[in-house]
This record gives C-alpha cells, structure tokens and sequence, in this order.
C-alpha cells in the first residue's frame, strides 16, 4: 500500500512466480482480505488430496489462484446481477439494486463470495449490500481507491447497458404482471376448468 | 512456552532464588506479545516484569493522504480479531468530521452487528482459550492438589449447568474433547452468521460506511438473527452459572487467589452502542449522546467514577514515550489547537501525534517494544493514570454500574450493580443474573465479568432487534444518509472493541486524511514503562503476582503468570505493529492444542 513504511510483498513477488516446493507444489494464492474460509481451507484439503496422490495438480490460473474458486466474477454469482443487466441501479447504500453506481468493482473482479457466502451461506458483499473493493485482486488496495467512487470503467457500460436494459425491463414487467393475474378458470362455480391444453405438449 | 534462560542473581537475589523466565510469544494469542519476567522461587511472586512487542505496522503513517471515505475500509485492517471494531469506530469519527447522522435503522443494524461480535468473541475466548488454563489437564499439571480438591467439590449450580462437580466442570473445558469446550466453539459459529447478517462479512465488514449502512432491512433478515440470538440465550442461561462455580472455586481452592493480577483499580471505558435518539455525532453534543450509549463511558479511580463525559474522557488522553521506540513528536506539528468547543488540545493527545520510528535493539533499561503508553491525565491529582480496560467487559461493567443510567428493559444499572434480564427460551424459565461490583480488580473478576458481559451483550441485542423491528414495521428502512467531505474538520469516534476502550481521532485537510490515530485497548493494557517511570498494567498487574503452581522452577509453567495475563484479552496486533528478530523457540505447552495431542518428543 502506498505509503506503507515495510516494504512487504506477496510470496510470489519474492520467490519468483515459477517457484516449486520440494514436493512439487506451486505457490498457491487464495486472495481476499481476510480469505473467505472456506475457501482456505478447501485449498489446503485439495493439497493434502494432490500430496498423497490423490489428485492431479491443482489447476491455477495466472494469477496462482484455484481457478474453481476464482474462475468467476463476482458479477457472475451476484443476485444483484439481474438488477445491473435491467439498467436498474441503486443511488443510495441500503438499495436492494445494483450498487455498481456506489463504488462496486464486481463486474471485473474475480471472486466467488457472493455465490458461496461469507460463511454457510450467510452475508457476502455486493449480494448483501456491501461494494466490492477487489480483495481478490493484484493490486489492491492501492488500483482500488477511493473506494466509494463509481469504478472509471464502470460509467461507461452502465450508461451503455441504460439503454437496452430499460426496454428490457419494460418488457419483462408486462410479462410479469401478466402472469400475476389470477386465471380465469380457478372460481368458485361447481363446473371444473383447467388451464391444462394437452395439444400444446 | 518458557525458556529459563539464565538464574542470574541481582541485587537482593542472594537470599532469594531469583529466576528470570520468558514466554516469547505468549500463545493462544496472535504472537507478537512477550512478557519477559523475574520470578522469585524463595518468596514464590514475580519480582519484575516486562511486557514487549516486536511488530511495527505504521498504519498512522500510510493514512495520510488517503480519501477519509476510505478509513474504516483501511483501519478494519488493524486487526484480523476485532477488525470490525475498527470499522465501526471509524465510522463514528467520519460521521462527526462529515457532519453527517444515520437514521436510527442503520445504528440499530451496527448495534446488533457488534453485540453479535462481542457474544462472539468473548464466548470463543473465554471457553476455547482462558478455559484452557482451568481446565483439567492443566490443573492436574500445575496443582494436582487443587485438582484432587476439584474432583470432591459439588458444583453450587448444577441444576442450572448440568455438571455435578467442579472436577466435572473442568474436564468439560479439555481442549478438543470437552464437552463444553465444543459446545462453546458451535456456538461461537453461530454468533459469527449473526455477525455476518448484519454487517456482511467478519472480520472486515463490507456494508458499513460513513452515513450508515448498506445491509438491507427486512422481517427475514431480523428474522434469522433472532432465531439465533435466542439460541445464545439459552446458552448463557449454563454459562453464567458454570463460570460462577468454577471461579469461586479458585478463591475458596486456593486463599490468596484475588492476588493474582491483581492491580490498583484503575479502569477505562469509552462506551458501546451508539443511542439514535440522541446521537447526532456533533462534537459539541457528544457528553450528552455519550451518556446515552447502551454502555456507559466512564473512568474509575480506586473504585469510584471520576467522569461519563467522553469531552473529558477525550481531551485527558495522552500518549507517553519512555520506552517505545520512536522519537518525540512534541516539538512537531501541532494539528489541532482547540477542540470544537474551544477546549486546549495537548500536543500528546492522539489528534496532535506525529509517529518517529526508531528501530533499536530491545534493552530491558532503555527502549524495548513498539507500543507507546497512552495514559488518561487525571486533573484533580496531576496523575498520568495508567488505565487498563480489564480485557474489556469489567470496565464496561464497572462505569455502567456506577453511573445507573442504562434501564432498557432487558438490563439495568443500579448504581452498584447490573441486572441482566433474559426471557423464557426453548427450554428455560426466564432468569434474571446480576453483575455485582468486586472487591479487586484481578485476573478471577476480569474473567468472571466477560462471561456476564456476554448475557449483557445478549440482553442488548434482544432490545435493538425490537427497536430495529419497530423501525421497520413504521416503514422506515432507510439506512444510509449522503455527505460530503469537507475541506477542513476533525472527528473522534470512541467505542469498545472487545477487549476494551477504542478511540479513532482523525484530521482531514484538502479533503484528505493529514493525520489519523486508532488507539486500541491492547496498546492501554500492554504498554512499557512511560518517561515517569510507570510501569503499564500488565507490568504491574504480573508484577507482585503470587505463585500458587506447586511445580518448581524445572517443571514450571507459569500458570498464574498466564491467568493474569490472558484475564486482560491481550491482542497485540491491535495495538502495534516488523517483525525484527526471530521468536525465541520455546516447548509448545501453552497452545491451544493443549493435552489435545502427544507431546511430541
């Protein structure tokens, strides 16, 4: 972090990210701050799997991170999602909407807490109403700050995606209210109707 | 973890048999604390202690220049234990520097959030790692006498905890296969989800800001944190009555035991959870919305409340050198002259502190730790008070007992007590615990207050959940309100972390953090001796302390010595900050694996 008067740095910026144990094991990282723990442990257990010939080696990706825990942004296992692909963003901390407008780096971080949880499921970030900073990520936290600043990339595909999204949630809201209403053929008379067509199958 | 590393004889040492021994780091803690002690086998006390940390973090250091929006996100960072603590507090001092009020939905959502934490975490403390220093292994260990004691001693509770012996209670508290020592952990898990409802993640938050928060208020979110929170009544229901019987066992087991970590009464509370109705984080109002807090500020001298007033508590804070290693920063910048209501500001307060690192080598006679030794100025005698917080809950306790003005149903202070009122459950009756003022201020009554202080904190969230409910059911569920950051202002935030008083003091110029200092309570309760000679409290809380282990200087584990210690929640990371030397390597007794594995050979 800038500013910090140590100095210190990630294992694979000093012992080359090449770097091989004894026992044949790469450097792995599981970023986050601090690392969702299950994510942690899941590691380790995957290593202990590899060490005793029980698994292949364990896939990483550039960056040395697990890829079935970091392959996906955070975007892509946010409920939030749906919101943001709508154009439908929150102005105010405390929306249920997309808060990519409020400082959210998800759509281009890659991290899977919003899908798993912070822990059994529970809390999270974006998903749960907190901005994700990019604690997975190379460089944070200095490429990240000001937190609470609308990412720069952000302006522009959530302006582009306005447009399309508000049709889109034009339409769907029309569908929506269409099938909300109560069908014709469940009342109280003795006659027994269905809304059941066999040919349509 | 001990190492005698030589019986050099000093001074008087002839007749007695002086004994220097170190526990470097001292476990069950992150390790960057030391305590280096000498022990008198013929009088069988501590004669010297000194209380050391190795690591540098200048966190006051890389916060200046950054957006203040950014503190809490940054100082959470302090810590991996009470991180959250840290944000909050943060929050606190942005709220007043912004100019900025949550609504009362948001300060509902904070004050459930960090009662959860402190349900979490003194409950993991207290039963997975102080308990481990009652446990059966241990005293077998240490006092095979008091253990054959234990085994034949009925427990005055057990229809209330289920255990019929206090041997019973102690075997139950053995690491990994106790019963209750895997009780405690389930449930710690438990208290974390509901940490995790209101805030996002543990430990570092992500829906906490200045303004207020992003967590989204509903009946299910309310709804899963009560379910679990009345589970957790349930539990302290055994608790409380289980940590009774074991402690007073120690008094009665062994005569003299008050005299362990024992210390003159010199106590630091800087108050919890934030009151809506009152607290609008205005400098100019904060005695006021101070004493509105569901815990009240407070400093105790001897055993009686000097001041509630955070404006006072505030202004006395100052932050002595002596042997730290930095240089002064007295003839430095002075960052703020007067206070919002025109009060002097000290340039030893943490608002003027410019921090000097000087890195040297440890000199039990000059310099020997990273932590400085903040000290409360008390006017009416000219003293630099050396306040501790106690590990937190018998400060809290203390100043809200005497100053009798939480009454919110659930929990009141007399004057010379607290009633904590906990409503019928799955399985119990309701109860009623009350929190009585103790004799001393020693390592038995820190550990007997933690325990209570977790129904308190219970209690506390019972209240705010109905509050938040209430706020929701209006329809008002707003919880965040905008600011701007202002070119020029100054803010304070005072809280409780866990294990006791926590102020952040921030200066923002050019719209940019000029100057920032978190004052934790590890830094209050591990601090060296200051430039007038005082030592700090776990110096002279050690010091003095009497030994009742039964094994000698060969088999020697320091029992009392950690009891006194562990009694005050220490946290070093909190407080300080470069690892310099290498840690002394040391047989791993005091872990918390104890008696749990072989010891290898």
């Amino acid at each position: 972090m800038e500013g910090n008067p140590t100095g210190c740095v990630g294992l694979a910026d000093y012992l080359g990210w090449d770097w091989k144990s004894k026992a044949g094991l790469p450097i792995v990282n599981v970023p986050g701050c601090p690392v969702q723990p299950d994510n942690f442990m899941e590691t380790v257990l995957y290593l202990l799997y590899q060490v005793a010939g029980l698994a292949p080696m364990i896939p990483l990706d550039a960056q040395l991170r697990p890829t079935w825990l970091f392959g996906s942004t955070v975007h892509d296992g946010c409920d939030r999602a749906g919101s943001y692909e709508q154009g439908d963003f929150a102005t105010r901390y405390g929306s249920p909407k997309c808060i990519v407008k409020l400082g959210c780096w998800g759509p281009v971080v890659n991290c899977n807490v919003p899908k798993r949880g912070w822990m059994a499921g529970i809390g999270g970030c974006p998903n749960v109403g907190g901005i994700c900073i990019g604690c997975t990520m190379p460089g944070f936290p200095d490429k990240f700050m000001p937190f609470m600043d609308e990412p720069p990339g952000a302006k522009l595909s959530s302006s582009a995606i306005g447009i399309y999204g508000q049709a889109i949630r034009a339409l769907r809201s029309m569908t929506n209210a269409t099938v909300n209403k109560e069908p014709k053929w469940r009342h109280s008379r003795a006659e027994l109707t269905t809304g059941y067509h066999s040919n349509s199958y | 973890m001990a190492t005698i590393t030589a019986s050099r004889a000093e001074e008087d040492a002839q007749k007695s048999q002086l004994v220097e021994m170190n526990w470097d780091p001292i476990t069950r803690i992150v390790g960057s604390l030391g305590i280096f002690t000498k022990i008198d086998f013929g009088k069988r006390k501590v004669a010297e202690c000194h209380s050391t940390s190795s690591i540098f973090r200048g966190y006051s250091i890389f916060m200046k220049g950054k957006d203040p929006r950014d503190a809490h996100f940054i100082t959470s960072r302090i810590c991996g234990i009470c991180g959250d603590n840290h944000a909050t507090c943060a929050t606190y001092a942005q709220n007043m520097a912004f100019g900025v009020r949550p609504p009362a939905m948001a300060e509902w959502i904070v004050n459930l959030g960090e009662a959860a934490e402190y349900m979490f975490d003194h409950n993991i403390f207290q039963d997975n790692l102080v308990g481990v220093d009652f446990c059966e292994k241990m005293v077998k260990e240490t006092n095979p006498g008091v253990w054959e004691k234990a085994e034949k001693t009925r427990a005055p509770h057990e229809e209330l905890h289920g255990y019929r012996t206090i041997g019973d209670i102690m075997k139950a508290l053995n690491p990994f296969t106790g019963a209750f020592y895997i009780e405690a952990l389930q449930v710690s898990r438990m208290t974390r989800e509901m940490f995790c409802l209101m805030e996002g993640r543990h430990v570092h938050p992500s829906t906490l800001y200045p303004g207020g928060v992003g967590t989204v208020p509903t009946v299910q979110l309310f709804t899963d944190y009560i379910v679990r929170l009345m589970k957790y009544v349930e539990f302290m229901k055994k608790v409380v009555p289980l940590h009774d019987d074991l402690f007073d066992f120690f008094y009665e087991a062994l005569p003299g035991y008050e005299e362990v970590g024992r210390r003159r009464i010199l106590l630091g509370c800087w108050g919890s959870f934030n009151n809506p109705d009152v607290c609008d984080y205005t400098y100019a109002k904060m005695t006021d919305w101070g004493r509105g807090m569901y815990v009240t500020p407070g400093v105790i001298v001897d055993g009686k409340l000097v001041t509630t007033d955070l404006v006072d508590i505030n202004l006395n804070i100052r932050i002595l050198l002596g042997s730290s290693y930095y240089d002064d920063w007295q003839n430095a910048q002075t960052f703020v002259q007067k206070d919002p209501l025109g009060n002097p500001v000290d340039q030893r307060h943490p608002w003027n502190q410019s921090t000097f690192p000087k890195p040297q080598k440890r000199d039990f006679k000059e310099k020997y730790t990273w932590v400085m030794s903040p000290r409360w100025y008390d006017k009416r005698t000219g003293d630099y008070l050396a306040l501790d917080t106690g590990g937190g809950p018998i400060a809290r306790f203390w100043a809200t007992a005497l100053a009798g003005i939480v009454d919110i149903g659930y929990i009141k202070a007399t004057g010379h007590s607290v009633k904590i009122y906990l409503p019928k459950t799955t399985s119990k009756p309701e109860v009623e615990f009350e929190w009585h003022i103790p004799k001393w201020s020693n390592a038995i009554e820190r550990d007997r207050a933690r325990t209570y202080f977790q129904a308190y904190a219970a209690a506390a969230a019972l209240y705010f959940a109905e509050q938040a409910l209430a706020e929701l059911h209006a329809g008002r569920t707003r919880t965040w309100n905008d600011f701007k950051v202002p070119e020029e202002a100054i803010g304070c935030g005072f809280h409780e972390a866990v294990r006791g008083v926590l102020s952040h003091h921030v200066v923002i110029r050019d719209h940019k953090i000029a100057n920032y200092h978190p004052y934790p309570p590890t830094p209050w309760n591990a601090n060296p001796r200051d430039c007038y000679g005082t030592p700090g409290p776990y110096e002279d809380a050690v010091q003095n302390t009497p030994i009742f282990e039964e094994n000698g200087p060969d088999k020697f584990k320091g029992i009392d010595i950690m009891r006194a210690v562990r009694s005050f929640d220490p946290c070093l990371p909190c407080g300080v900050h470069m690892y310099l030397g290498n840690g002394k390597v040391l047989e791993t007794h005091h872990s918390p694996m104890f008696g749990a594995v072989p010891q290898a050979g």
